[in-house]
């Protein structure tokens, strides 16, 4: 294989691309390259869905995305006769053929063993690291992918640490060389204290002690700022530097503390436009024609970053305010894309708040809450957009021409694009000019705003498409000599391509030293790294907060007094790093970085756990400010979540969920919903089934689950998780939910089970020692069937008093049930035993929560619903193991295996003796009887009259020992018809002898009734013999029993 | 009527008339479960303690205990045997 035609990824630094030494543009969609790189690192096949999920879950077509996608790596990977991307219907993979791929050279030789490495393939080893693993290829609002990337990322920086750490030991008698990778290990591994131990001990042998002391302190500084516990390990450098004699100053640190003070200088772009007439006058004359022809027009313009769009923008601000009209301007931010309306919040602020009528503003209040919020008001989408097309459209009629300018509309979100496209096609007739500003190769992954492009294309709407190209030679030489007039302008102009931000980082740099890097990431780092230590923390600190940031915020971040902060801030607005501007919200005593691609080059050049950290300290101290502003919860999510605090990650995802739905932000809110639920995975109980709950809740309220059904399951088996883990505010939010899933489908009885369920659940707290003592006597009674009147009295002063006491205990629903139940009632005992057991669990009483289980078992069994029956014995089985000590799992697999044996499972009968003896040595003895009776009433309809016998005489002997009235009852029906299937007449004359006298004493209507049916049923065998007494001997049935 | 055992143990000493008050309080529920006290047996270190009832069977003693919210490790029905017997 030639070297030629051999392909070269490089992964390490940004993604790039060769074949042999010629580069390989790439895509500028980040999601394109996203995809080759996990193609490539996972180096296995991918099935196509997988990919989907992992970059395009939220566009319509996700798979028709992938194909476009994959159809442009085609191009770029694939050779004449080499198919490197490979694809079928149903997955997709890479095939490294003839390919060198950076990070996988380095596993290789670190894989063979470090120590074996000659340290000229060390050093060449670390060369190969050019940057962060994928650098500047970040695409937090894809979990799945962040995630990978993270991992990968933190893999890469390991090798390098090690790769790092092996060649500084090797050069340990070189101090001079082996400060160069000593430097490098700092800034890869930053929160390692030996490590700048280690740098400040080598400075200072190298005569560096200035610079020594400097990094000591900027060291300290940072391990603190971000909470690293101090081993004293770098004190100990310190103090070691002092106690040495100051030496002279070394030539080349001379030329460090020089460099250090850079020169300062102007302004960083020159106060005149350069080049762009064409497309100025193009702007201008549409600009005049909107307002001469009082008719719409929208401009697409585009180009590459640093390209000069926002330059140009500004040409076009300044003659639209020279024209007395109207300028709304507002960009939208990378980090910012989950954040609804953030363009919008911008633009609109540009419009004074007088100028905003009372009743539009009390609409636009939802977006803007420094206006006046009307509470009464309702609010909804639709007059959200109808305030701000009538804003424009006033301002239209008072101010005229209205500006328009959105910028950077690649990272805009899904809720602006509606709402520009609905403002578009609401002023068709006004002289309105919209401008939409963007970076052309990333607005390939922004679907929503193509989307909306295509249909004003379509419509006609959007009439004019600037694509701003690289200046000319002639343009770039006069745009440096503005700030530069030494540079030498052939070689900017042929470095820079023409592309004006580059050149004129070029001219600056140029200055200072004669070789410089070549890319502009490259430059401002090279800039940043010669600021003062404490103006480089301030910038990386500005680059963690976001694109702008007030100082209030930053000095809670660094620990820098007032006056350090603000000469570092001075530095940096000197070095055209940071320039003053007016906060989102309009308010002074903010900063913004110069040039968005300055923060980009600040950010990507932080190490991840150095960025994670900071974006952990920033997410906290946003958290600590406790402030009711719910906007808040969206920065605070973005730091969390960048941060790794999945719990505070996954809060806050809650919050700007619930924020983005009240501005009617359902795309954002699900999103956010479902970023949410990727937290709440990593959190422990109970919080996870807590944030769950909630996030549950807003996904539901943002977009309609489809399919109804499983959605339904999965929040009512929240629910139940909830009460099991004591959150029963969170179980009733579970219900409430839920109750609305049914209400939709039109399930209303399911509907009004699951509201009642979340009343109860939400009512139940607080103090009840008073209650629960009558309840609980009220259920002794019932339970023991003595005296249900008194029991009925006690019940309803208990739920009397429960009610003013605002507590309901599991015992009164569960006394009802009973009562129910032998009245023979058996859907209200159900639902009272529901109701039951909805409070136990609320209550975390596993006990009580077992007994209304039990109770609804035994009408299930009534019922003869065996399959019921069964489902709910399965739950007892649970729950009774749970239980430490008592008759209660025996108990429950007794009736288990009951229900198995009811439908016609013979081969339970071995666990079901054993678990019958398990309740004979429990010595339960109602429990005993209930079940021997129920068992042998299946063991006469299966044909076995002489095991019924057996058991049911047990039933009966244990029931007369309890003096329980209607066991006895039931267990004497068993017995008679034991003794006629046996055809025993002595027997079954005794039995319902018996049963005429003992049913009379049965409280129980069902044992009444169970006895009566018997009694008339087998009546006919003893021909006009009165057997069941003188009321029922008219009653005739005929039915014999076999 | 059985005799039924319950035994109970504590993290820390207590006193048998404290327990005794808290069974009182539902000295109601044990008429209605024809559970009787027989006696306690408590030992040196007031950490261990084995009370005697009388009682249809060991769940009305479980269920009049548990109302009690005296604690009990298990409760098991015995035959006496030896010198009472």
């Amino acid at each position: 294989m030639s070297k030629r035609n051999l392909l070269n990824i490089k992964l390490l630094g940004g993604i790039e691309l060769s074949r042999g030494a010629v580069s390989v543009p790439l895509p500028q969609s980040k999601k394109t390259r996203a995809l080759l790189a996990y193609l490539v690192v996972t180096a296995r096949p991918h099935r196509r869905e997988r990919l989907c999920s992992l970059l395009w879950d939220v566009t319509d077509d996700p798979r028709g995305a992938l194909r476009w996608s994959l159809s442009k790596l085609r191009a770029m990977v694939d050779g004449p006769d080499k198919q490197r991307i490979v694809a079928d219907r149903e997955t997709v993979g890479f095939n490294p053929l003839d390919v060198r791929v950076d990070l996988f050279a380095i596993r290789d030789q670190i894989g063979k063993g470090i120590d074996q490495a000659s340290t000229e393939e060390l050093e060449k080893l670390a060369g190969e690291f050019d940057g962060e693993f994928l650098e500047g290829l970040d695409l937090p609002d894809l979990h799945d992918f962040h995630s990978w990337c993270i991992a990968e990322r933190e893999q890469a920086r390991t090798e390098h640490v090690t790769v790092l750490n092996e060649l500084v030991a090797r050069f340990s008698s070189q101090p001079d060389a082996s400060l160069i990778h000593s430097r490098v290990l700092v800034q890869v591994d930053p929160l390692n204290e030996s490590t700048w131990a280690r740098l400040v001990r080598l400075l200072a042998l190298t005569g560096h002690r200035h610079e020594a002391e400097e990094q000591a302190e900027a060291a300290t500084r940072l391990l603190k700022e971000l909470g690293t516990r101090l081993s004293g390990e770098l004190d100990e450098a310190r103090r070691s530097l002092r106690e040495q004699s100051a030496p002279q100053l070394s030539p080349h640190v001379q030329r460090q503390a020089n460099t250090g003070a850079l020169r300062e200088t102007g302004p960083l772009t020159p106060a005149e436009l350069v080049g762009r007439k064409a497309e100025r006058d193009r702007l201008l004359s549409a600009l005049a024609e909107t307002e001469a022809g009082r008719r719409e027009l929208v401009v697409l313009m585009t180009g590459d970053p640093g390209v000069g769009r926002t330059r140009l923008l500004r040409e076009l601000i300044a003659e639209a305010r020279r024209r007395g009209g109207t300028v709304m301007n507002g960009r939208a931010y990378e980090a910012e894309r989950g954040r609804p309306y953030v363009p919008w919040m911008d633009a609109l602020r540009r419009v004074p708040v007088l100028a905003v009528g009372q009743t539009i503003g009390a609409d636009l209040a939802v977006l803007l809450p420094e206006l006046p919020f009307d509470s009464a008001a309702e609010s909804s989408r639709d007059r959200l957009f109808g305030a701000v097309v009538d804003l424009i459209a006033a301002r239209a009629h008072s101010a005229p021409p209205v500006l328009l300018v959105l910028d950077d509309v690649q990272w805009c979100d899904e809720a602006s694009a509606e709402l520009l496209h609905y403002v578009i096609r609401m002023n068709r007739h006004r002289p309105v000019m919209v401008v939409l500003a963007a970076r052309e190769g990333e607005l390939a992954d922004n679907v929503p705003m193509l989307r909306v492009l295509r249909s004003l294309r379509r419509d006609r709407l959007l009439e004019e498409d600037i694509v701003l190209g690289p200046l000319n030679k002639d343009e770039t030489t006069q745009l440096i000599r503005g700030v530069a007039p030494e540079a030498d302008a052939e070689r900017v102009f042929e470095q820079s391509e023409g592309n004006p931000l580059l050149a004129l980082e070029l001219a600056r740099a140029l200055r200072d030293e004669p070789d410089v890097p070549a890319t502009l990431t490259q430059l401002v780092r090279a800039r940043v790294e010669r600021l003062p230590a404490a103006a480089g923390d301030v910038l990386r600190w500005c680059a963690i907060v976001g694109y702008s940031f007030n100082v209030s915020r930053l000095a809670e971040l660094t620990s820098l007094d007032v006056d350090e902060l603000a000469s570092a801030l001075e530095t940096l607005e000197r070095h055209v790093l940071l320039r003053e501007a007016p906060d989102n919200n309009g308010q002074a005593g903010a900063y913004t970085f110069a040039h968005k691609l300055v923060r980009e080059a600040v950010y990507s050049d932080l190490s991840q756990p150095r960025r994670q950290l900071m974006h952990r300290r920033v997410a906290q101290v946003l958290n600590d400010l406790g402030r009711p502003d719910e906007t808040i919860s969206l920065d605070i999510a973005h730091h969390a979540a960048l941060g790794g605090d999945a719990g505070m990650a996954a809060r806050a995802c809650v919050a700007a969920g619930r924020h983005c739905l009240r501005l009617f932000a359902n795309t954002e809110a699900a999103a956010f919903a479902r970023r949410g639920m990727s937290y709440a995975e990593q959190l422990i109980e109970p919080e996870q089934v807590q944030r769950m709950i909630e996030l549950t809740h807003i996904s539901f309220a943002a977009r309609r689950p489809d399919p109804a059904d499983e959605a339904a399951r999965r929040i009512e088996a929240l629910a139940e998780r909830a009460l099991d883990y004591g959150c029963p505010e969170h179980a009733r939010l579970a219900f409430h939910v839920l109750s609305y899933l049914h209400w939709e489908r039109g399930d209303w009885s399911d509907a009004e089970r699951d509201t009642l369920r979340a009343q109860q659940v939400s009512q139940y707290a607080g103090r009840k020692e008073q209650v629960i003592a009558m309840a609980e006597a009220a259920r002794c009674l019932a339970l023991l069937e003595r005296d249900l009147e008194k029991a009925e009295a006690m019940i309803f002063e208990a739920g009397a008093l429960s009610t003013r006491l605002d507590i309901k205990p599991a015992a009164i629903p569960d006394a009802q049930g009973m009562l129910r139940l032998h009245e023979g009632h058996l859907g209200e005992a159900v639902a009272l035993f529901e109701e039951a057991r909805t409070r136990a669990r609320a209550e975390g009483s596993r006990l009580d929560e077992f007994q209304a289980l039990e109770h609804l078992l035994m009408v299930e069994l009534q019922r003869d619903s065996y399959a019921r029956a069964r489902a709910v014995s399965n739950e007892l089985v649970s729950i009774g193991e749970k239980l430490r000590e008592g008759s209660e799992s025996s108990f429950a697999r007794v009736l288990r295996a009951t229900s198995c044996y009811s439908m016609g499972e013979e081969q339970v009968q071995p666990e079901l003796e054993q678990a019958l003896d398990e309740l004979r040595i429990a010595d339960a003895k109602h429990r005993l009887a209930y079940a021997l009776t129920r068992i042998a009433n299946v063991d006469l309809r299966r044909g076995h009259a002489d095991l019924a016998r057996r058991r049911a005489s047990e039933a009966l002997a244990v029931a007369e020992q309890l003096e329980r009235s209607s066991e006895i009852v039931f267990a004497r029906v068993a017995l008679a018809r034991a003794a006629a299937a046996l055809n025993d007449e002595t027997a079954l004359l005794l039995h319902l002898d018996q049963l005429r006298c003992q049913s009379m004493a049965a409280v129980s209507t069902h044992a009444r009734e169970a006895a009566q049916a018997v009694l008339e049923e087998l009546k006919p065998r003893f021909g006009n013999e009165d057997v069941t007494g003188g009321e029922s001997s008219g009653a005739g049935n005929s039915r014999e029993v076999v | 009527m059985e005799q039924v055992i319950v035994e109970r143990s504590f993290d820390e000493a207590v006193e048998f008339e404290d327990l005794q008050a808290q069974g009182d309080k539902v000295s109601w529920c044990l008429d209605q479960h024809r559970v009787r006290f027989l006696r306690s047996y408590l030992s040196s270190d007031k950490k261990r303690m084995i009370c005697v009832y009388e009682a249809p069977d060991a769940e009305s003693v479980r269920i009049a205990n548990r109302q009690a919210e005296v604690p009990f490790d298990c409760v098991w029905t015995a035959t006496l045997h030896g010198a009472d017997e």
